[in-house]
């Protein structure tokens, strides 16, 4: 399972951090904002969203549909433009590179999509899907492409008569090794995954972690991985920022967050991932539906569900607040709690939405 | 639930099969059988492919034209599978409903919520315009959307995911049916509105028995009295959710809730099962589980598993299970 040789990436000029910052963080994204616009309207998916992910670290990225996580990822890969903010990749400012000095970036730092039905190209072989970013970024000579990519699949435990067959004649978790090793064929330094085992069976997300994590462990890879599992993200992630309409409103270790959540958001969405073991528990049952992007509520945009809101969370945003390697985003961090399981009063429903 | 309710639908040997372009039939779901008690939620739990969405349009007799089915279904004593087309039309969403993962799927998007639900109402009960209005009114309020005149003028697409899929509950319910069966009702769903859609369920559990068909062992859990795991279209374990979540005795349902994630620290999660669900026309000789499984014995790979029946009602088939 040796790599393939590649010659090393050379970066691009740009702006410089300070060298110790960048030795540990290998991502870093500052006050990033995208805007889309809906006719006249604008709709604010990201705003002010502060992270970084430090070498060989797991950062998950939790939220709902609509609170703008995959939208941060298209931003820090540079697919979707942004109202401000800046995103440093391995020390060098990315936010305005050109195109051409973006190509050596984009090698580096590859992205890994939900849907691998979706994101392989049906009519190519698997051996063209992993050969074609080989070719495109001229970093293995065409001789070589053939056992590149036989390593390629066999470092992600696909056989090499895998090569010749088409997306449709894999399975979806074959499929999604394919996607991986033609994401690791540029020997990134860096992988940003959005949702990639959630459209997978359970036996086979299970592979397919543990095929991320190998990876990992043998290559130093960082990972920023979107998700909206919380089981799953205490699993694999060594961080979890957790996102609601558009803004960041919870970040801390992952073990400390799934234990001890700080905002009220983060501890009514720990209460609705359910597992085998959860049983039939007592929950907190938030009501309604998030408030849609095009009309966030003053104030912190999670009061008209929280249940815990008081005068003030409708009236100001609260500001982050950090202690020790947690910071969140409520004037009542902590305050609410899942109750025990057994022998507790009914499920307490917020009112609002 | 006691096991002493009465039946609300019996199924028994139910097979659905296919032909295929080269003229080979093809089981995709074998001799399963089935009861549901009133006022029962039941777990139908598989990946996919397993062969659980099948068992569920079989139940409705709604599969495609190229599969069909054999074996008996009865909904309360009333035998299903002999009645004509034209009977069973009317037992379809008066007696017997079905709910879907995506609530847009079989929805006109040129009609109103109002339009189809009126057309609903009207196709089994004689109504005026304006009772079917009303009741449509009540049926929207009883599973909890707020400002139901409004939501009635709205077409499907205005109404977010968590919203539509209370819309298409509200309409399985509208005739009181006996059986609800739905099909991965919150797999689409945010887990915080999967949380509301699944209390919903529960709440609707005391008027119409439930069938649950999910992949998801945390949404069986939570929402279900019984559970019934498929692998490779067999039904491979069945028992009350308790005795089969902290119990398991097939080594696919163990190893199915080894590889889920769990938020319990103190237990490993995610433990991949080697290999994959085999493909209905590459269904390996004997237990279609074994070249999977860490117990497999000579005996599994040459003959199918009897089902053996415990004292308590669980049922599993396999030639060596836990303890």
């Amino acid at each position: 399972m040796s790599p393939p040789n590649h010659p090393a990436a050379a970066m691009p000029a740009g702006t410089r951090m300070t060298e110790s910052a960048a030795a540990q963080e290998i991502l870093r994204a500052e006050n990033l904002r995208a805007v889309f616009r809906l006719g006249s309207r604008p709709l604010v998916a990201v705003d002010d969203v502060s992270l970084v992910v430090r070498r060989g670290e797991t950062v998950a990225l939790v939220g709902e549909s609509g609170s703008g996580k995959s939208t941060v990822a298209r931003a820090l890969t540079r697919v979707q433009p942004l109202a401000g903010g800046h995103v440093y990749f391995e020390g060098t400012d990315i936010t305005a590179l050109s195109e051409r000095a973006l190509r050596p970036v984009r090698r580096r730092l590859q992205m890994v999509l939900q849907n691998p039905y979706a994101s392989l190209d049906p009519r190519l072989t698997v051996q063209r899907i992993v050969a074609e970013p080989l070719l495109s970024h001229k970093v293995v000579a065409g001789p070589q492409i053939p056992d590149t990519v036989r390593m390629l699949l066999d470092e992600v435990g696909l056989g090499p008569e895998v090569a010749r067959r088409r997306p449709a004649n894999l399975s979806g978790g074959q499929r999604q090794r394919v996607a991986i090793a033609r994401a690791l064929g540029l020997r990134p330094s860096m992988l940003i995954a959005d949702e990639p085992v959630s459209a997978l069976d359970v036996s086979v997300q299970a592979q397919v972690v543990r095929l991320l994590a190998r990876i990992q462990e043998l290559e130093g890879l960082s990972y920023l991985i979107i998700a909206h599992d919380l089981a799953l993200v205490r699993q694999i992630a060594d961080r979890i920022v957790t996102m609601y309409l558009g803004r960041v409103i919870e970040e801390g270790p992952a073990a400390e967050v799934v234990s001890e959540p700080l905002h009220p958001y983060t501890t009514a969405l720990l209460s609705a991932t359910l597992t085998s073991a959860s049983g039939r528990r007592e929950r907190i049952v938030l009501s309604g539906d998030p408030p849609s992007a095009l009309a966030i509520p003053a104030g912190c945009a999670f009061h008209p569900r929280c249940p815990i809101a008081r005068p003030r969370c409708a009236a100001e945003r609260p500001p982050t607040e950090s202690a020790g390697d947690r910071s969140v985003a409520c004037f009542y961090p902590g305050e609410l709690q899942l109750r025990p399981r057994m022998g507790s009063p009914p499920s307490s429903t917020a009112q609002g939405g | 639930m006691s096991g002493q309710a009465p039946v609300a639908l019996r199924a028994e040997g139910l097979t659905v099969v296919t032909r295929r372009s080269d003229g080979r039939e093809v089981a995709l779901v074998r001799e399963v059988n089935l009861v549901l008690h009133q006022g029962e939620a039941l777990g139908l739990v598989g990946e996919s492919g397993s062969g659980k969405s099948l068992t569920a349009l079989s139940l409705m007799r709604v599969l495609p034209e190229s599969m069909r089915q054999q074996g008996t279904i009865e909904l309360g004593g009333l035998s299903l599978s002999a009645l004509p087309e034209e009977r069973m039309r009317q037992i379809r969403g008066a007696q017997m409903s079905m709910v879907f993962q995506d609530p847009l799927t079989g929805l006109n998007p040129v009609r109103t919520v109002g339009s189809v639900m009126r057309e609903a109402l009207r196709r089994h009960r004689r109504m005026t315009r304006r009772q079917a209005h009303e009741a449509s009114v009540a049926a929207l309020r009883s599973v909890g959307i707020p400002s139901p005149q409004e939501r009635l003028r709205a077409y499907p697409h205005q109404l977010s995911g968590g919203l539509m899929q209370r819309v298409m509950i509200a309409m399985a319910l509208l005739h009181q049916p006996a059986v609800i069966i739905c099909d991965e009702p919150t797999t689409a769903l945010d887990a915080t509105i999967q949380a509301q859609i699944l209390d919903l369920l529960q709440l609707r559990v005391a008027s119409a028995s439930l069938i649950l068909i999910t992949h998801d062992l945390g949404v069986a859990a939570q929402a279900c009295d019984r559970i019934l795991v498929m692998y490779s279209g067999v039904i491979v374990e069945n028992g009350r959710t308790s005795e089969v979540l902290d119990n398991p005795r097939h080594p696919y349902t163990a190893g199915l809730l080894a590889a889920a994630p769990t938020l319990d620290p103190s237990r490993p999660g995610m433990i991949p099962i080697p290999g994959s669900q085999p493909a209905p026309l590459s269904r390996p000789p004997g237990c279609a589980f074994a070249p999977r499984c860490a117990r497999a014995q000579a005996r599994c790979h040459r003959e199918e598993p009897d089902v053996t029946t415990e004292p308590s009602g669980r049922s599993y088939a396999c030639w060596n299970p836990h303890d």
